[in-house]
């Protein structure tokens, strides 16, 4: 399930035309783990108008505390929709078809005229009365400076502030990030390379793109370097239109190397597996995660196509192949779905993790245990529920 | 003068004691992100040279109390050898760091694979351990043992690690594991041995008379095969009875507030004993010592017909420690007539003014200290499980007092109850905290 800030940056980005997965931070989103709540938490939200919204959160972890949070986005957000008209594939982080970027040379643009949107948000929690905000302001088309401040008289130096200074143009994009937390340095670029059939413009439709992407980390203070780089190369079949993505990482510093495959097999399944082997100590590792989505209703209507045997030459695409992809996509996009299971399980932790997020009535619920078969007899490590009310 | 201390001790058992107690030492309390796994103790020796000893000063000596200063010396052979993994990802340190600090990671970036952790064994060798230095030792049955290092201890220890090739790493760890032992020796040894010694000495008397009893019972019922086991303790006979009655307490807050006051002239306290003249009250009492012992509290549980005269003979107790520094003379009894129906009740129950022995003049109109009189009441016959034997008016209000006051010993007012004490079933002063040992 998703947090209501993540709802609220995801429709802020949407509306200003921000594309967040053309960064190095989401390029193995997509086979990313899941998180297990941790506590019983109940958020209730309001949008009360299209450029304010509320959100209450009361949590028990042992103790009771909570959270109060404020924003306002000079961008109308459209998009947030109540936990009563969402739909689920919307409410819960789910595959995230990476689509190739649209790379414009700033002729479509022009039409648009850029207006700098800004987003602020405040949030207290209590007991303890820590303080964290938000700032984003878009400072260009293809630019915006985003600050993340954490604010309690408990912390060292009293707080810590994040700046992030994020550049996109669509074939490329960078961050420039510093954090007074140890004074940490950090860039991350992210490359997409342009194909062979879009390069000869053969193709009518693509859906297909290969990134490459790094980090890179220094903290001053502790003298912790960090690096990494990844690829990640995501496509859709031609015949079928599933989603497929697949990532390479690489550690050169730790000699740690991971790739991942993902597969939304039909639209209402989705199967992940990570391999992590290091090259210095031989640990190896392998995951294995899956989604399953339950119908509401019984009558459901698959793609069922029939193959042409017919080889078709490679530089002619149809707009029939255009077809299969969107009809997939909008077959996912427009089932009703009620509730959905999620599974991991690795190797090396010997654990597996169950998580249930479903819909009852106009509340989001998102529940999940993570059990541990390291012993004789198996302890659950974490349990917990989430309640979701937004209006 | 010096020691010759044996060496050749069981040192398998030894050492198998002391790896338990170092493993607990070592894993508890929260581990520091740099470690992957816990602590283990590899190989512990505690060689073949023994510590040279000497006694430089004993200070304080009797049954439960010591005070000593030695000067040791060891130049031994004993070695420890530890083994843990650490983690190689200082980023990844950096981050449960924050995590922990900033209580969750909200302005932390999100990193990818420069997160990942990679943790390496790390096996420490420490050897050729010298330790030179000046050693108090404070014992007290009250409070256990204490140890203090007058001087930092540690002279050389050889730091030996499977990062022996790596100039930089090894250095690190040398001067790490030097500041940590240095620590050890100041903080963690000495509170670790109080813990310890707080097991064998106690400061609960009473719990030690059970131990007692309960051992001469299993004693006495050897013969017939039939040991009672349970225990049984005063707040079962008398649950109602409070560990400190809030009569006392607010007799104690009395005394001390009477004591709140710019008069050169003060009440003494009739029923009360100062703790700096506590000793000449033990030496003057040796009925104290000799009374209560265990026996008295096994017939007291098993015998409920000799509570009377057990109860009697604590009061007579208690009237004798009205005697003051001074005055040994008999205390005035007095019995008082507040109105008829409570005569009744009390007709039996004796009190002493508060005010018996003074004769200065005050602000304290006598009316109010008459009608507010603190009594000391005899234990009735009817009420044989009852301890408590004291009331006190609740409604004393001490007004600000200004009137002449003879030079008393103790000039220094104190808020603090454990000033004072007394004796009883309710409050043994042997329970009561002990004062703050001399500075070393």
């Amino acid at each position: 399930m998703r947090e209501f800030m993540d709802s609220v940056l995801r429709s802020f980005y949407k509306s200003t035309g921000w594309k967040e997965d053309n960064f190095y931070e989401n390029v193995v989103s997509t086979s990313e783990d899941f998180p297990i709540p941790t506590d019983l938490k109940f958020n209730i939200a309001s949008k009360s108008t299209d450029y304010t919204a509320t959100s209450l959160v009361v949590s028990n972890s042992g103790v009771i505390n909570g959270s109060i949070a404020y924003l306002y986005s000079s961008s109308p957000l459209k998009d947030l929709l109540g936990t009563a008209d969402i739909s689920l594939q919307e409410a819960i982080a789910s595959y995230k078809v990476i689509r190739p970027p649209s790379i414009t040379n700033g002729q479509t643009d022009l039409n648009k005229e850029f207006q700098s949107q800004s987003l602020y948000y405040g949030r207290m929690y209590f007991p303890g009365s820590a303080l964290e905000a938000m700032v984003i302001k878009r400072i260009s088309q293809s630019s915006q400076l985003l600050v993340k401040c954490v604010s309690s008289d408990k912390l060292k130096n009293n707080g810590t502030m994040t700046f992030y200074f994020q550049q996109d143009s669509g074939r490329f994009a960078r961050e420039f990030i510093y954090s007074t937390n140890e004074s940490l340095f950090g860039l991350r670029c992210l490359y997409n390379f342009s194909q062979g059939a879009e390069r000869l413009n053969t193709a009518l439709y693509n859906n297909s793109s290969l990134s490459l992407g790094c980090e890179l980390w220094y903290g001053v203070l502790n003298m912790s370097p960090g690096v990494s780089t990844s690829m990640r190369y995501s496509t859709q079949s031609t015949a079928t239109g599933q989603p497929l993505t697949m990532t390479l990482a690489l550690n050169p510093l730790l000699g740690h190397i991971s790739s991942t495959y993902s597969v939304k097999t039909s639209a209402n399944s989705t199967f992940s597996s990570r391999y992590d082997f290091n090259l210095f100590s031989y640990d190896s590792d392998l995951a294995f995660g899956c989604e399953l989505w339950k119908y509401k209703s019984n009558d459901i209507s698959l793609p069922i196509r029939k193959v042409n045997p017919v080889l078709v030459p490679h530089s002619k695409h149809s707009s029939y192949d255009q077809s299969v992809l969107e009809a997939f996509e909008s077959l996912v996009k427009d089932t009703d779905f009620s509730s959905v299971i999620k599974l991991s399980t690795g190797i090396n932790d010997r654990n597996l993790k169950l998580a249930w997020e479903g819909k009852y009535k106009d509340f989001l619920i998102s529940s999940g245990v993570d059990i541990r078969f390291k012993s004789q007899v198996p302890e659950v490590q974490t349990c917990g529920l989430q309640i979701q009310y937004r209006s | 003068m010096s020691c010759d201390i044996k060496w050749n001790f069981d040192k398998k058992l030894m050492e198998s004691w002391s790896k338990e107690l170092l493993d607990d030492a070592l894993n508890s309390g929260s581990k520091s992100n740099f470690l992957t796994s816990k602590i283990t103790i590899n190989d512990l020796n505690f060689g073949n040279i023994a510590p040279e000893v000497e006694i430089l000063e004993i200070g304080d000596i009797a049954n439960d109390k010591f005070r000593g200063i030695f000067k040791i010396k060891y130049y031994g052979d004993s070695f420890i050898e530890l083994k843990t993994s650490i983690q190689a990802n200082l980023l990844n340190v950096y981050i449960k760091n924050s995590k922990q600090e900033l209580n969750g990671d909200f302005t932390l970036p999100n990193f990818k694979l420069a997160k990942e952790s990679f943790s390496i064994p790390l096996i420490i060798k420490l050897s050729d351990i010298q330790l030179s230095g000046i050693i108090i030792v404070v014992f007290s049955k009250l409070k256990g043992l204490t140890l203090v290092f007058k001087n930092d201890p540690l002279e050389n220890i050889n730091v030996n690690s499977s990062f022996q090739n790596v100039e930089i790493i090894e250095n690190f760890l040398q001067k790490k594991i030097e500041i940590q032992i240095r620590d050890l020796f100041r903080d963690v040894l000495p509170s670790v041995l109080n813990k310890l010694s707080q097991k064998y000495t106690t400061s609960n008397l009473i719990n030690q008379l059970y131990q007692q009893r309960k051992n001469s019972e299993i004693n006495d019922n050897s013969n017939n095969g039939n040991i009672d086991n349970k225990r049984i303790l005063l707040s079962e006979i008398n649950p109602m009875e409070p560990e400190l009655s809030p009569a006392n307490m607010l007799r104690l807050s009395t005394l001390i507030k009477s004591r709140q006051s710019f008069g050169l002239n003060i009440l003494p306290m009739n029923d009360v004993i100062q703790r700096q003249n506590l000793h000449k009250f033990t030496n003057q009492n040796e009925i104290f010592k000799k009374k209560i012992n265990i026996s008295y509290l096994n017939k007291f549980i098993n015998n409920n017909s000799n509570m009377n005269n057990i109860l009697i003979q604590i009061s007579k107790i208690q009237s004798n420690f009205y005697l003051n520094e001074n005055k040994r003379d008999n205390l005035k009894k007095r019995k008082i007539k507040l109105n008829n129906k409570r005569q009744k009740e009390n007709d039996k129950m004796e009190s002493i003014d508060l005010k018996s022995n003074d004769s200065s003049k005050t602000l304290i109109d006598e009316e109010q200290l008459k009608s507010n009189e603190i009594k000391i009441i005899q234990p009735s016959t009817n009420k044989s499980h009852s301890i408590e034997s004291q009331t006190m008016d609740l409604n004393y209000k001490p007004i600000l007092h200004f009137y002449n006051r003879p030079n008393s010993p103790s000039t220094t007012t104190s808020t603090k109850s454990h000033k004072f004490t007394n004796i009883g079933l309710g409050y043994n002063w042997m329970d009561s905290p002990p004062p703050p040992y001399q500075q070393l």
